[in-house]
């Protein structure tokens, strides 16, 4: 409950729901992993209700309800569970976890998220992360959801996207709160975590938990930085391949590094022999070989054609103090402040693109201003900032007290269940 | 030929029956969610004021913005009744246990909440302006550890848990509305004897010199 002082409650029992498979990265997945340990070291007790395809490497406090199947869903494959068993190892999550509140993600997809909603009642928290055309989605899903929504106390959508998109295919308001990232973190380059193979990428520019930024003066060496699945075409890998000539033809002391699962075989490649030496494909990186990746790199590149509903990577680069190069999606548009932070090129066109980097490159002035406003922007969405207004949320939602109770009668019985009708006469006599 | 025109007439029934109740079911859920976000609202908005007066007590009156001030310092408005303030949340302790805002003709003590038509909806607009003028984006924090510190903290929780509460409350009123307007409702009277809810719509911006404060 909120104190009377105004200090963020704490001591919370919190059920929290992931709709996607854990064991499968992603940014929603990430976003309620780090919120959660968040929560936890302000105090609160948090468990995870997730699909999970590898049980056996689930953390403490992440609770598996059942195998995930594929469903494509905004142009790539979400892994979801939507079965009668999800459905009861929810209910007996709900039961055995007796919280305080629940905070469901994505509640809007037919998912672990739509199930929680329509087994419990109480205050419910949903935060909502796509900003896409939920259209189809909710015409299919129209009278399950709806109810499931009703029931939803209060709405967090994660940019002013996000918050449109709600508005206008469920009428419904919502707060933003932004995604949150550790500044500290990839403000040190990655140094500060204990993961010792951490592999750092060679050359002068990364000897150092505070790294010296590759310049073009001096040794002149330049890093260009792509992160992201290499066979998700959204990502615009296929974008910046067709605009590295120009790129790479321009500035000899530049390198390419991309990271991120994938075979790089599959990638549409203009490239001939004289430059593909100069592209580096990393793989898969671990979180402190990104930051470290974001510390050393002149430009991160964000080359994305659509589909995105945050920026999360981009507030990452601009807390390690990398220039920017990105689409113009609202999105990103949002997070660089309308592009006061980074560069924004038109969306799917290497010419421009490579207009855009070699720009980026060869300003230093410029491009050290938007580093600048982008270190003191990105302030704001610091977890310590995030948490904050997360739990200022909860603690608007919970002023009857009273927690999460199951409820699967309530949704055919209403008001002629006892429970229904008794909250109601509390209700009643306590507002009139 | 009978009995079959006969269990279709009944398993048509059947359909509506359950088609009512169920929409019935679902106005009664969203005039309870309506009613629970206003004493949520009601709470926040007694919380705010209380963080604004604390907030003004810790500073050099010579720094705390006018307006203000002079919002915060109406006598009138305060009820004097601890029990009145009690009902809204807590005493929070010295000078800080007046409410402003509220009639001083106070319900009998076994009422929990204040009269929700007796609030002045108006002065939470005001005091909103006031707050948002009084910390602009360029207002410096003060110095972490020290009572001002905490106390802008509070005041900037405080807002935001107000304006989160008014959004939530708008919210869930134009829900319930939605359905409240549907003919099948009104012909049928499904919602009963509930009141038609109606949407505060007050100012939901935050002072950009409160907006970011982080929590420990």
């Amino acid at each position: 409950m909120s104190s009377p002082r105004g200090e963020p409650a704490g001591g919370l029992r919190i059920g929290m729901v992931c709709p996607y498979d854990w064991s499968v990265p992603g940014g929603v997945r990430q976003h309620i992993a780090d919120l959660s340990e968040q929560l936890r070291v302000r105090g609160n007790e948090v468990t995870i209700l997730t699909p999970a395809s590898d049980h056996l490497s689930l953390p403490t406090g992440v609770v598996a309800a059942g195998s995930p199947v594929g469903v494509p869903f905004n142009g790539s494959v979400a892994r979801i569970a939507f079965d009668p068993s999800a459905f009861s190892r929810t209910r007996e999550w709900l039961r055995a976890g007796r919280f305080d509140l629940l905070h469901v993600h994505e509640p809007a997809s037919p998912s672990l998220a739509g199930i929680a909603c329509w087994c419990a009642t109480g205050p419910i928290v949903a935060t909502f992360h796509a900003s896409h055309e939920y259209a189809t989605l909710m015409r299919t899903f129209s009278p399950l959801i709806r109810t499931a929504l009703d029931k939803v106390t209060a709405r967090i959508a994660v940019s002013a996207q996000a918050r449109v998109t709600l508005l206008t295919h469920l009428g419904a308001q919502s707060v933003v709160i932004p995604n949150g990232v550790t500044i500290a973190h990839f403000a040190a380059g990655g140094a500060d975590t204990p993961d010792c193979r951490v592999r750092r990428p060679a050359g002068p520019a990364s000897d150092g938990p505070a790294p010296h930024r590759a310049t073009d003066g001096g040794t002149g060496a330049l890093r260009i930085l792509f992160l992201g699945r290499l066979d998700e075409p959204r990502k615009g890998l296929g974008v910046l391949m067709a605009a590295l000539p120009e790129v790479l033809a321009g500035h000899p002391a530049l390198t390419v590094q991309i990271a991120g699962p994938g075979d790089p075989g599959d990638v549409p490649s203009h490239l001939d022999q004289r430059w593909a030496h100069r592209v580096q494909w990393l793989g898969e990186v671990s979180d402190a070989e990104k930051a470290a990746l974001f510390a050393s790199a002149t430009i991160y590149v964000a080359p994305n054609t659509g589909r995105e509903s945050f920026g999360i990577v981009l507030l990452e680069a601009m807390a390690a103090g990398a220039g920017i190069v990105a689409s113009d999606l609202p999105a990103f548009r949002d997070v660089l402040d309308g592009g006061r932070c980074g560069l924004l090129v038109p969306v799917g066109e290497p010419a421009a693109l490579a207009r855009g980097l070699n720009l980026a490159l060869s300003d230093v002035r410029g491009r050290t201003a938007r580093i600048a406003a982008g270190r003191q922007r990105v302030l704001g969405f610091d977890w310590s900032v995030v948490t904050g207004q997360i739990l200022d949320v909860y603690a608007s939602v919970m002023t009857l007290g009273g927690g999460v109770q199951e409820d699967l009668r309530g949704q055919l019985y209403g008001r002629v269940s006892p429970t229904g009708r008794r909250t109601h006469r509390q209700a009643r006599r306590t507002v009139r | 030929m009978w009995s079959s025109w006969l269990t279709l007439a009944v398993v048509l029934l059947a359909v509506c029956a359950v088609y009512l109740s169920q929409t019935a079911a679902r106005l009664d859920r969203l005039h309870l969610k309506v009613d629970h976000a206003r004493l949520a609202l009601i709470a926040a908005r007694a919380e705010r004021w209380r963080a604004v007066r604390t907030w003004l007590a810790v500073q050099p009156p010579s720094r705390a913005p006018s307006a203000l001030a002079s919002l915060a310092d109406g006598s009138r408005w305060w009820t004097g009744s601890p029990a009145a303030d009690r009902a809204l949340g807590g005493t929070a302790p010295g000078s800080c246990s007046t409410v402003p805002g509220v009639s001083a003709e106070w319900p009998g003590s076994e009422s929990t909440a204040p009269d929700w038509t007796a609030i002045d909806w108006a002065r939470e607009d005001a005091l909103t302006a006031a707050l948002v003028a009084g910390f602009p984006s360029s207002v410096a924090a003060p110095a972490a550890g020290g009572p001002a510190a905490a106390a802008t903290q509070a005041l900037a929780s405080a807002c935001r848990r107000f304006s989160y509460c008014v959004t939530f409350h708008d919210d869930a009123v134009a829900s319930c509305q939605r359905m409240r307007d549907r003919r099948v409702t009104r012909l049928l009277r499904l919602a009963g004897y509930a009141p038609y809810p109606r949407a505060v719509l007050l100012r939901t911006d935050i002072a950009e010199g409160l907006a970011r404060t982080s929590v420990g």
